[in-house]
């Protein structure tokens, strides 16, 4: 055997074993239904497929829970909490306005698995829920549900979930609650909500006392125009809340802690003016708070994410930006935040790439500072979507959602785990880029190749040249069939603009219509110059013409 | 005596002269609300039916109030629009379709119209336009002229992408008691909404991440042959948006202000959050008109266009509009 054989073998062999260990970290389920965002939670993840619900743990087949065929209801509103080795799960089995509440309790053990499970209400119009526990593992099943007034209703267990206390909670009168979010410190049970009174819509929260939950207190906070979400996070032993709101004709991400007894109200001034999509926090056990959020300004840039740090409870915030595109014409949209120690690894929804791809970004120090570069973590040939991440046993946890082609029409969940130092050595790679003058001269090669093909006719050329998301749903056979009646004589090139992955070109064409029937009538249109204005985008290493559809503007793709 | 009766007659006769030029100019008036241009793509085929008696007037005057499309690569929305008019010969029972592009037929009246218009018909613009057209009896210098009834002109128009053959279409507004470039309300027979009782209408809309949502809006009002007049839309502040198992996601709606006419896209309506929330599910919400910005409350027409690519679990490709302001299937 030569000396290149072995090479050759060598070389196979680590292709092999590379593309194992790619496969080995991840795993896909499905087809899913992707209205419904993935749950993660630990080391499960849950989805629904075929109307069922599924969780699974990464190395694991899938447990099924529920099926909502054989209940003849639509789950909806599923939640994973994983306490020791048991793991609950909650969802609703929901039909029309008689629902149920569940919870399976799974114990996976090895290779055995033990589940049980419960009707914890029924009857009911179930408007939304949450599964918390507390330090002392205290488990709380909350339901809103509407009636002719709206009612908070918790289920408590303070056995680990073999038997739960109904507790109606006593609230305020209000015409509508928007928006609830539970947190349980030092024995309160916080319910931080969104309501609206009298046609006005407040912030506020009522306290109810461990364990008969009888309420303590209750407070609006503040009046808000309308709030998009609240979120309730647990500083050291002090609840905050943060929330957007609007305010003279401005978006703002603002908050109150409760601090010595009262409220003090914050706001994060670096995001005021922006429209953030959504946040997600992380707080350390010396009171060291980190916000993610992504945010817009409306005709100035499209979503970016933030990182926002306090140290002294929310009083003052030192905000970044962390994502590392160089035009801001996509969207970089819901991080969320997973934390090991002072390791941070932050995932979000990207789309610089055109085909949306799930975006990595680490920090060693708290979000002190960020190492340099965006790591994609999905694969770049699959549509990646609505990212979710955890950290259990030293090893990080994401999920997403990505389509199996660029019809983008039925979707798999995606599972990966990955250990920090596989992260970091993620990151450290960065790919082969393209130097600006290829790129251009590139899309001058793709934008003559189309309209040379616009002018011999050459359909399987023009078509090529597509963006693949419209490819994907547009066959040849069809839009050959769909060209029209237009004859193209001649073209040259006016001008081009990039930015990032996306170009704009003019082009000057001569062309005619010898004979066009409109109506049932002949018409005909005499040759003229016309100057188009047509995008490009960068997708796969070389450059596509979006489709765009004249009339209504819409497009197979969005970014 | 005699100087007298002389005196009797002129008086009265000046009267007449003078009665008769404190008459108003009156001219039946149609609106098209949404004219799109963007060769060699899209065109919007108009047609118009002449039904006052040729003794009362004898040409039409045609305005539109054209603006680009596009500026900045986004969507024009609050940009005025600028006047193209011409003047054309007409009789009693003259029916004219052209080409608005001004493309098919050098612009000229298709379909084999023989009649001596004396010109084209089309907006003599390149580039991707959004416009209204205005057509209204008149003299031969463009002046309106008074006819017989309000409501003697018939309008349609077809918005069509020649390339995939695309079409949508609506028909003419008239104001059924006035005939001049002012179009009232109230007159419109249920076509438009304002700001006050019923300012809103309900809509469903499919998932963004696949169909596209569109409302074309034109304010209408005063002297809409030379005024940019606004309106103030939004999403509904009591509903919100809902998703398809009846959550309300809550959000402060952006306000909106289209001026002259424009194209406004469902997610420019929506905050970004809750344009997450729905992206995958579609949903419901209510369309309003507000009052307040710059201008008085102008009442709008709007048209809802709905556009998916070539989907086969909806039968291919959809490109289609409505008129989402009437009245008559409210809420």
């Amino acid at each position: 055997m030569g000396k290149y054989s072995c090479g050759i073998i060598f070389f196979l062999i680590f292709l092999i074993t590379a593309g194992l260990s790619y496969a080995e970290n991840n795993v896909l389920s499905g087809p899913v239904d992707l209205t419904l965002e993935p749950v993660l939670s630990s080391e499960w993840a849950g989805y629904i497929q075929d109307e069922t619900l599924y969780i699974r743990r990464f190395r694991d087949e899938p447990i099924r829970i529920a099926s909502g065929k054989e209940a003849g209801a639509v789950i909806t509103d599923p939640h994973i909490l994983v306490i020791g080795k048991k793991v609950f799960v909650s969802y609703v089995e929901r039909v029309m306005d008689n629902s149920r509440l569940l919870l399976t309790a799974v114990v996976s053990d090895k290779d055995k698995i033990s589940r049980e499970e419960k009707e914890i209400s029924k009857g009911s119009t179930i408007l939304q829920t949450h599964l918390l526990n507390d330090e002392k593992d205290r488990l709380f099943l909350i339901e809103l549900v509407s009636g002719k007034k709206q009612e908070i209703v918790v289920y408590l267990s303070s056995n680990g979930g073999d038997t739960f206390e109904k507790i109606k909670l006593e609230t305020d009168e209000t015409d509508a609650i928007l928006g609830l979010r539970p947190i349980v410190i030092n024995n309160l049970l916080y319910l931080f909500s969104v309501f609206s009174r009298q046609e006005k819509t407040f912030v506020g929260f009522s306290a109810f006392e461990m364990p008969t939950l009888k309420l303590l207190e209750s407070r609006v906070l503040k009046e808000s125009g309308g709030v998009s979400f609240v979120e309730a996070v647990k500083v050291v032993d002090r609840p905050m809340l943060i929330y957007k709101s609007y305010h003279a004709n401005r978006f703002g991400l603002e908050g109150f802690i409760k601090s010595e007894g009262l409220w003090e109200q914050f706001s994060i001034k670096d995001a005021q003016g922006m429209d953030v999509a959504r946040m997600n926090a992380h707080v350390w056990s010396d009171g060291r708070i980190l916000i993610l959020y992504s945010g817009e300004e409306r005709d100035k840039f499209k979503q970016r994410i933030y990182a926002a740090v306090s140290e002294d409870k929310g009083r003052n915030w030192a905000v970044k930006r962390i994502d590392d595109k160089e035009f801001d014409n996509t969207r970089s949209w819901l991080p969320r935040i997973a934390v090991e120690g002072d390791k941070v690894m932050v995932v979000w929804e990207d789309a610089r790439d055109i085909r949306s791809e799930v975006m990595m970004k680490l920090s060693q120090d708290r979000g002190k500072t960020w190492l340099k570069n965006d790591t994609p973590v999905s694969d770049a040939g699959n549509y990646a979507f609505r990212p979710r991440i955890s950290f259990a046993e030293g090893v990080f946890y994401i999920a997403w959602h990505q389509f199996r082609d660029d019809e983008k029409k039925t979707s798999d969940l995606a599972f990966m785990r990955l250990s920090w130092d596989d992260a970091v050595r993620r990151n450290s790679q960065k790919p082969d880029g393209i130097t600006n003058e290829k790129k251009e001269a590139l899309l001058r090669e793709r934008v003559s190749a189309y309209w040379k093909g616009m002018v011999e006719k050459d359909l399987k050329v023009t078509y090529a040249i597509h963006d693949p998301f419209f490819r994907a749903r547009m066959p040849f056979d069809y839009y050959s069939a769909h060209r029209g009646p237009m004859i193209y004589h001649s073209y040259s090139i006016e001008s081009s603009r990039i930015e990032g992955n996306i170009a704009e070109i003019r082009v000057k064409v001569r062309y005619e219509v010898p004979k066009l029937t409109i109506l049932g009538k002949d018409t005909a249109i005499p040759p003229k110059e016309i100057v188009t204005e047509d995008t490009y985008l960068f997708i796969d290493g070389t450059w596509f013409r979006k489709f765009i559809d004249a009339m209504s503007g819409g497009s197979a793709i969005e970014y | 005596m005699r100087k007298k009766f002389v005196l009797f007659y002129a008086v009265i006769i000046c009267s007449v002269f003078i009665i008769g030029s404190l008459t108003v100019a009156r001219a039946d008036t149609l609106l098209f609300p949404v004219i799109a241009v963007n060769s060699p793509n899209v065109t919007t085929i108009i047609s118009v039916m002449n039904e006052a008696a040729t003794s009362s007037a004898s040409y039409m005057r045609y305005i539109y109030r054209v603006k680009d499309s596009i500026v900045s690569d986004a969507p024009n929305i609050t940009g005025g629009c600028t006047s193209v008019a011409f003047t054309r010969p007409t009789y009693y029972h003259d029916l004219v379709s052209f080409d608005a592009s001004g493309v098919m037929n050098g612009g000229n009246a298709l379909f084999g119209d023989s009649d001596p218009y004396g010109g084209g018909f089309g907006i003599g613009l390149t580039g991707a336009k959004r416009a209204y057209l205005l057509v209204s009896h008149s003299s031969s210098t463009g002046a309106r002229v008074d006819v017989a009834s309000p409501s003697v002109l018939v309008g349609e128009a077809i918005i069509m992408d020649i390339m995939f053959g695309a079409a949508w279409g609506y028909k003419a507004i008239n104001d059924t008691v006035r005939q001049d470039y002012t179009f009232d309300i109230a007159n419109l027979s249920g076509a438009a909404m304002q700001y006050g009782a019923n300012n809103f209408r309900g809509f469903n809309f499919f998932p963004m991440n696949e169909w596209s949502t569109r409302f074309f809006v034109t304010p209408i009002g005063s002297d809409m042959d030379s005024a940019n007049l606004e309106g103030l839309v939004r999403l509904s502040t009591s509903l919100h948006v809902l998703n398809r198992t009846g959550l309300e996601f809550i959000f402060t709606p952006p306000e909106i202000s289209p001026k002259c006419t424009a194209a406004i896209d469902l997610r420019d309506l929506m905050d970004s959050t809750t344009k997450s929330a729905v992206e995958t599910t579609g949903g419901y919400s209510r369309f309003c008109v507000q009052s307040g910005g710059t201008q008085p409350d102008n009442p709008v027409i709007g048209y809802k266009l709905e556009y998916v690519v070539n989907n086969p679990t909806y039968g291919g490709t959809n490109n289609s509009g409505y008129l989402f302001t009437n009245t008559w299937a409210m809420p």
